[in-house]
């Protein structure tokens, strides 16, 4: 596995480790339903759900409310329990092994949520809040823990380190929360990343921001990322795949720019109609990351 | 810490150090063996006998400081008992849900239904007098209550992100349980505990009064039972029998009291100390005037919460008809403008300059009553979150009735025709009116609200991000309905958003905020083009648009 983090952004983003021939992640004929209060009919909330997410692969997971892309974010992170279907990391099934196993095996995946206002724990502080996931694992002493925590810290770019660590969450804007969690998200060095609308929550241009800055994580250390949103034009600027969602199923999946360029299923020709009907960008806009832009 | 809850709390320490300082220092501190005649019987208060004696001959002072220690002991080891035992089931029942939950609540029903003066008599009884009795008495009665009460919480805070995010991560309950949900219902477990201290010190109190308690060892409780049984209250005796352990009792409890609540402020960072969001620097130039005669006047406002000036000098007017975005970044004062503009600010904010007219009326010097009459009728909000505006048991159409029914005085018939009337210019189906909130989506939710907004035909409507939250197909959706209700209603709207490309597509003209100044005001077409302000420029830019390939068809 690549160095997790610290080091300086390379110009050119290679993988610093070859791709493996195995994807991180693979899922199949993921089935979940929910029981509703009041009736004996289950709520579907994904329906043989298929896909398959590659190291250093950035994929953008699009849809209505509804449409069950948290939902399947939660299963493969092992907060819902599926019907059916299988979830493999690294080409480990995970539905074969004992729970401690797969609780072992989830740490490859790291769950990114949607509002940093919550999903921070309110009484700690920065560095005890990204020492977390390597307190819970426990993953090296004190020292090591430390010195992962700035590493996390400084490949999200929060900067200068020192005056973050000791902070607790309400000292922090959006942004920065956000930035804390991602960092808490790299500090195990995972192979997966799903995060969950993780710029909802944020001001315009620290959405851009943040979701670049995941697409650079994933060029530069071979991460896979699972961005869901509904934002296409994020999804264009910072991912290299479209998966497009409807009630449980996966209706479109391909190359970003294949997908909005052509889109196959009426559902996502009117999403794609709808982002494109605010005024087009006249000039060109200041920072190119999306690795499609012509 | 406040200064007045510093000082609150070092008055609750003041008292209860004192308490508990008479307590051991008893001994050496009374002035006699309260268990020795010392004096005639029902002696008077003197010079030798503060107090005055008991029936026998003893000293009532030495019996009362003596009696703190019995009192402190036994509602303290109680209480203490009582939070370890009901903190500990409703923190496993909580966090373990399934079996555990069921048979926990069952046993914590079934103690809780039982009356607690009866039941403590009752075993009191059997088990006989006694310190032992009385704790064991007391803790078993108070822990119910307390395992409920922390069960409810925990199962609410585990279905919060971060301990859900910590679920993901694969923590196990003992990281979780200590690290995590402990300090969490730590700010309700102090208070209980000082509840529950309280309760127990004065069902101790109860328990002595019923001759339950140790009589060899008399605490404030078996004083009150003592002179009860010889009939203190009948004669002026109860003056120094009576009211000394009756005011030790309630000092105490207030001592208690004291102290939680300034517990509760320690354990909550948030609480402690908010820092103001940083200002950043604003080029200090001439700020944009507004000034054109509207249904909606807002001139050189200024709001500030305490030290912080958070709106500084706006002027901005919606005329009949109109639709105006407001823009800028979160903090940037948005959403205190739109609750000025109904003079509905939160508490802590005040208007320190300028003022809002609706339809030529002062709203800053208007009086409640006048208030009344204005919000609704004349200008009317659509919240930020359609999910918290409404009322999760009542069905919409009961929701949109009562708001027909705040603004005029109809009968039944009419608020209902009103009602459906209100659905239709909002695009939803009749057959919605007996829907419940959650049977909605998040669109048509929105679209209740803003029928509810609609019901006292205002002129001037306030949307507060109104279309945040909801997916980019419902956006679209609802902004074309506000575009098209202030058409055909000639609306005044004024719509706060932070996300200008969403609101360009239907506002007339849009206003920049930054720092709780308005840095630029324009026609829609002026701003998104030829923006001159590093501001706006800056919102512009960062605002990502979806690049299409040429000549792809839209809409």
């Amino acid at each position: 596995m690549s160095r997790a983090a610290g080091a300086p952004v390379p110009e050119v983003p290679v993988p610093e480790v070859p791709v493996p021939e195995v994807p991180v992640l693979e899922v199949e004929g993921l089935t979940v339903s929910f029981r509703q209060r009041g009736s004996s009919r289950r709520l579907v909330a994904l329906a043989d759900v298929d896909l398959t997410v590659a190291a250093a692969e950035s994929v953008a997971l699009v849809g209505g409310s509804g449409a069950g892309k948290s939902t399947l974010a939660r299963t493969v992170a092992g907060l819902v329990q599926a019907d059916r279907g299988s979830i493999r990391l690294d080409g480990t099934d995970l539905s074969g092994l004992s729970r401690a196993d797969a609780r072992r095996r989830r740490r490859a995946l790291h769950l990114v949520f949607q509002n940093p206002y919550a999903s921070l724990p309110p009484t700690l502080r920065v560095v005890d809040i990204v020492a977390e996931p390597l307190v819970i694992h426990r993953v090296g002493d004190r020292e090591q823990r430390r010195d992962r925590v700035e590493h996390a810290l400084a490949a999200v770019r929060l900067d200068p380190i020192g005056r973050y660590l000791p902070r607790y969450p309400h000292q922090l804007s959006g942004g920065q929360r956000q930035r804390v969690a991602l960092a808490r998200a790299l500090v195990t060095r995972p192979r997966l990343i799903l995060a969950d609308e993780p710029t909802q929550m944020l001001d315009a241009s620290l959405r851009v921001q943040l979701s670049e800055l995941l697409g650079e994580l994933s060029a530069d250390h071979g991460l896979a990322v699972v961005h869901i949103t509904h934002d296409l034009a994020l999804a264009q600027r910072s991912c290299t795949r479209l998966v497009v969602m409807q009630a449980g199923r996966v209706v479109e999946d391909g190359e970003t720019a294949q997908v909005l360029g052509d889109p196959q299923h009426p559902y996502t020709a009117a999403l794609v109609a709808a982002a494109a009907a605010t005024r087009e960008q006249s000039p060109a806009p200041r920072r190119t990351a999306c690795p499609t832009s012509p | 810490m406040t200064r007045r809850s510093r000082r609150l709390a070092g008055l609750g320490l003041g008292l209860l150090s004192a308490l508990l300082l008479v307590a051991l220092t008893a001994p050496w501190l009374a002035p006699y063996d309260p268990t020795v005649r010392v004096g005639v019987p029902f002696a008077r208060p003197s010079a030798a006998h503060l107090l005055g004696t008991d029936d026998v001959g003893k000293d009532l002072l030495s019996g009362l400081i003596h009696g703190a220690r019995v009192s402190l002991l036994v509602g303290v080891v109680a209480a203490l008992s009582a939070t370890v035992l009901g903190s500990g089931v409703g923190i496993v029942a909580g966090y373990a849900r399934g079996v555990v939950d069921t048979v926990a609540m069952r046993l914590v029903d079934v103690v809780l239904s039982l009356p607690v003066l009866p039941l403590t008599i009752v075993v009191g009884v059997f088990a006989g007098p006694g310190l032992r009795t009385q704790i064991f008495v007391i803790a078993g009665v108070l822990w119910a209550g307390m395992a409920r009460e922390l069960r409810a919480q925990v199962l609410s805070l585990r279905e919060r992100d971060h301990l859900q995010a910590l679920l993901a991560m694969g923590a196990r309950p003992w990281h979780v349980l200590p690290r995590h949900v402990l300090p969490a219902v730590a700010p309700l477990i102090g208070p209980q505990f000082v509840l529950a201290t309280k309760t127990a010190i004065l069902l101790e109190a109860s328990l002595a009064f019923l001759g339950l308690g140790d009589l060899t060892r008399a605490s404030w409780g078996t004083m009150l039972s003592l002179a009860h049984a010889r009939s203190a209250f009948l004669t002026d005796a109860w003056l120094w029998w009576v009211l000394p352990p009756g005011l030790a009792i309630a000092t105490t409890v207030l001592a208690f009291g004291l102290l939680g609540h300034v517990l509760e402020e320690r354990t909550r960072p948030g609480l402690r100390d908010r820092p103001a969001a940083p200002r950043r620097d604003v080029p200090v130039s001439a700020p944009v005037v507004d000034t054109v005669d509207a249904a909606l006047v807002i001139s050189q406002l200024s709001v500030r919460y305490g030290d912080v000036l958070v709106v500084d000098g706006v002027s901005l007017t919606v005329a009949a008809g109109e639709l105006v975005g407001l823009v800028g970044e979160s903090g940037s004062g948005k959403s205190t403008i739109a609750g000025a503009a109904l003079a509905l600010l939160p508490a802590g904010a005040t208007v320190s300059g300028g003022g809002v007219r609706v339809c030529g009326q002062d709203l800053t010097n208007a009086s409640p009553a006048a208030l009344r009459a204005l919000r609704g009728n004349r200008v009317a909000l659509i919240p930020q979150e359609a999910n918290s505006a409404l009322n999760p048991v009542l069905t919409v159409g009961f929701q949109l009735a009562e708001t027909v029914r705040a603004h005029r005085p109809v009968g039944r018939a009419a608020v209902r025709a009103r009602a459906l009337e209100l659905l239709g210019q909002v695009g939803l189906d009749p057959d919605r009116v007996g829907d419940y909130p959650h049977q909605l989506s998040g669109g048509m939710r929105q679209r209740v609200v803003i029928a509810m907004a609609l019901a006292g035909d205002p002129e001037v409507l306030v949307a507060d991000e109104p279309t945040s939250g909801l997916d980019v197909l419902v956006q679209a959706d609802v902004l074309d309905l506000l575009d098209g209700l202030r058409t055909r209603l000639g609306l005044a709207m004024l719509v706060v958003s932070h996300d200008l490309p969403v609101i360009e597509r239907v506002a007339d003209r849009i206003a920049v905020l930054q720092a709780g100044r308005l840095v630029e005001v324009g026609d829609t077409a002026t701003i998104t083009t030829v923006a001159a302000h590093p501001c706006t420029q800056a919102l512009l830019a960062s605002a990502p648009r979806l690049r299409l390939p040429a000549g792809q068809v839209r809409r």
